[in-house]
């Protein structure tokens, strides 16, 4: 069975968090949940690419693009000659 | 849950923008390789390939769009939208906000409330706002005004607000989630500025009890209620050109659709059981918190095998945009950053290939601002370079006569194929209003709807010079490791001052001044070529003013121009709105008046 919001809340009366009083205008209006009615959300595992394998990546199109463009140069320089 | 497989659509889309792709670059390589290729020239045509292939993308979804828009029955949407809840599901509607003007965001939610209620599902749904403000002024404006506000809705809306700010908005999410989401079956995540009819609320909770295995339905927002020369353009592009990109997408996309962080619903447990979000290895801007959080919730909804939808045939939705200039960009300098930090996921394990796609059409967003000033860069020096040559080659030690070949048709012809994926869509919009009953009058008319098209053009092409400076410098910026702070956006109408405009403008001035100066002393042949492109950033200052001011945005309503159908027919909960946070002449009504503010079906319904 889900927790429901409780009555307090819902009549609107909560009082301000007496935690929090202290803090000026922060008001709480909202408690929080008892801990029985709380649920963790789970921090998700992505893995990702590291900055080095970013690098690695980044310079082996690099290399591959300068190669390609110097043999297309020589190439067409040869053409004219 | 869902098949991976891409649907024939999709790989007839892909199709037709690589085939545009590549016959353009086949011709830019046919000029190019005339008198031999040097590295710059590859550096261009590989540029030139990557921001064709960009815009021709924008072409053909706004393309499918229309087609889709034409065929309305064919669109894919979640089944059953007509079956009734047989269950009560309960629904969150959230409102993250932060050190926002507590009196508009809360005459919104009075308004949505209302909304609700006249359309029967008061019980339905209850309203939080998550405040994660810092300003004293502004915790103790928002703390009056929810009082006010549960004197009119009592049990209906809660406020909370929180210290530490953790994790910016998704942690503000995160920890009403954890708190209270476990009370409800689905949430409704608004923007501090979103508004939605109560009718769509109820589609909403419909299509999701329809369909189980949607995780999300997002509905596009169409711009509103902002009043300066800006916004109008920006309200105007959205209501014309905005539904054929919506229905473009919801075409293609079908259950992988994305988030954009708000004005959608969300089912809560796979939500919460799949969208913590881990802080990314790294310093920020790169690592850290995760920014843009809602394509990356996407991506982990898909990856956990739920589905998502966009609904843009839903309406109801409704967001502002900033007023001026100078606030898109200050907002877009913080999207930036997120989007990219999403270099690092776009290939993280796991991910659908539609979420990767998202996740780099999010990054190529920016980075392209920075390659297409690079491209403009590399093609005056190749210009500059091909000049300083002398029409001759020599055989042997001999030198022979080779005249030069012109390629000014093929370059013109180029040009004009850009210029066709880059306005066509206006175009498009144009046309599909005259195709949709009362399209026309709702923006003011044939000829006037066909005038502002023109107008936006203009405007627009000046503007985006400005914005692609900027943004070339926002990415600069991330790539050098300097992170931006979280500060709240202005979301009132008032023009900005001359001092303003001009310190965050007179660089572009002064950039577009210095090289109009170079480009007609060393490439005169090229300077009305590039002359609309140096106009916008030459008058940035200026434009910024005049477009920024509410008196242009009251002329152009005078005339009739930039006119959209909310102006035409206003929208009932937009006008509710406007008269509960006083926005008439933009002033801003105090509390009593709003506490006061009537009629009120809240009051009945309690």
């Amino acid at each position: 069975m889900r927790p429901q919001i409780p009555t307090a809340m819902t009549a609107g009366v909560a009082p301000l968090n007496p935690s929090r009083q202290g803090e000026g205008a922060a008001a709480e209006l909202l408690p929080s949940m008892p801990p029985c009615c709380r649920s963790a959300m789970p921090d998700q595992q992505i893995v990702i690419w590291t900055p080095g394998r970013l690098a690695g990546a980044f310079f082996v199109v690099l290399r591959a693009t300068l190669t390609s463009a110097r043999l297309v140069s020589r190439t067409s320089a040869d053409d004219v000659a | 849950m869902t098949s991976r497989r891409v649907s024939p659509a999709r790989w007839l889309y892909a199709g037709i923008v690589f085939s545009t792709t590549a016959v353009a670059s086949t011709r830019l390589w046919s000029i190019l390789r005339v008198d031999g290729f040097t590295h710059l020239k590859l550096l261009l045509l590989a540029l030139f390939a990557i921001l064709f292939c960009w815009i021709s993308a924008s072409f053909w979804l706004c393309v499918v769009g229309a087609w889709a828009r034409s065929h309305r029955s064919k669109l894919r949407q979640p089944r059953g939208v007509e079956v009734q809840p047989t269950l009560r599901p309960r629904v969150a509607v959230v409102t993250a906000i932060f050190n926002e003007d507590a009196r508009l965001v809360f005459a919104r939610l009075q308004a949505m409330c209302e909304s609700v209620c006249a359309a029967g599902a008061s019980d339905l749904f209850d309203f939080f706002v998550l405040s994660d403000s810092t300003n004293p002024g502004c915790l103790s404006t928002e703390a009056e005004v929810f009082r006010a506000l549960r004197a009119l809705a009592p049990g209906r809306v809660y406020y909370r607000h929180r210290t530490p700010n953790s994790g910016r908005k998704s942690g503000n999410i995160r920890e009403f989630c954890e708190n209270w989401g476990a009370a409800y079956d689905y949430m409704v995540v608004l923007d501090a500025d979103s508004l939605m009819t109560g009718e769509t609320f109820v589609r909403l909770l419909r299509l999701m009890d329809a369909n189980p295995r949607a995780a999300l339905i997002q509905v596009p927002p169409l711009l509103i209620g902002r009043h300066s020369l800006f916004a109008r353009l920006q309200q105007f592009a959205s209501s014309v050109y905005g539904p054929l990109y919506w229905d473009g997408l919801a075409c293609l996309q079908g259950p992988d659709s994305n988030y954009w962080g708000h004005n959608a619903i969300l089912r809560v447990a796979p939500f919460m059981r799949h969208c913590g979000l881990p802080r990314l290895p790294g310093r920020p801007p790169l690592g850290g918190e995760i920014l843009s959080h809602d394509f990356v919730e996407a991506a982990l909804l898909r990856r956990a095998g739920w589905e998502l939808w966009m609904a843009p045939e839903l309406g109801g939705s409704y967001e502002e945009s900033p007023p001026t200039l100078l606030q898109n960009l200050k907002r877009d300098r913080r999207w930036c950053e997120g989007n990219l930090q999403h270099i690092r996921l776009i290939f993280a394990q796991g991910f659908r290939g539609s979420s990767r796609l998202h996740l780099a059409v999010g990054v190529m967003s920016y980075l392209s601002a920075p390659l297409w000033l690079a491209m403009l860069a590399v093609a005056s020096v190749e210009t500059l370079r091909e000049q300083h040559f002398a029409p001759a080659a020599f055989a042997g030690r001999f030198p022979v006569l080779a005249l030069p070949v012109s390629h000014a048709m093929e370059c013109v012809a180029l040009f004009l194929v850009a210029a066709l994926l880059l306005l066509g869509p206006k175009f498009l919009g144009w046309l599909m209003l005259t195709r949709e009953r009362g399209g026309l009058a709702a923006h003011g008319g044939g000829g006037r709807a066909l005038c502002s098209v023109l107008f936006e053009i203009l405007f627009s092409t000046l503007l985006a010079p400005i914005v692609m400076i900027s943004q070339s410098a926002f990415v600069a910026s991330v790539l050098l490791g300097r992170s931006t702070t979280w500060v709240a956006q202005q979301r009132t109408s008032r023009g900005i001052g001359i001092g303003a405009a001009i310190s965050a403008f007179a660089p572009h001035t002064m950039l577009a001044v210095g090289a109009a100066a170079l480009i007609y002393e060393y490439i005169p042949s090229c300077f009305w070529w590039l002359a609309p492109l140096l106009a916008g950033p030459a008058l940035s200052i200026p434009l910024t003013l005049v477009s920024s001011s509410p008196l242009a945005d009251r002329l152009a309503a005078w005339i009739g121009l930039l006119r959209v159908p909310s102006e035409t027919t206003p929208l009932p909960i937009a006008a509710r709105f406007e008269s509960l946070a006083g926005r008439d002449g933009n002033s801003t009504l105090p509390i009593l008046g709003y506490a006061d503010a009537a009629p009120t079906p809240l009051r009945e319904a309690a």
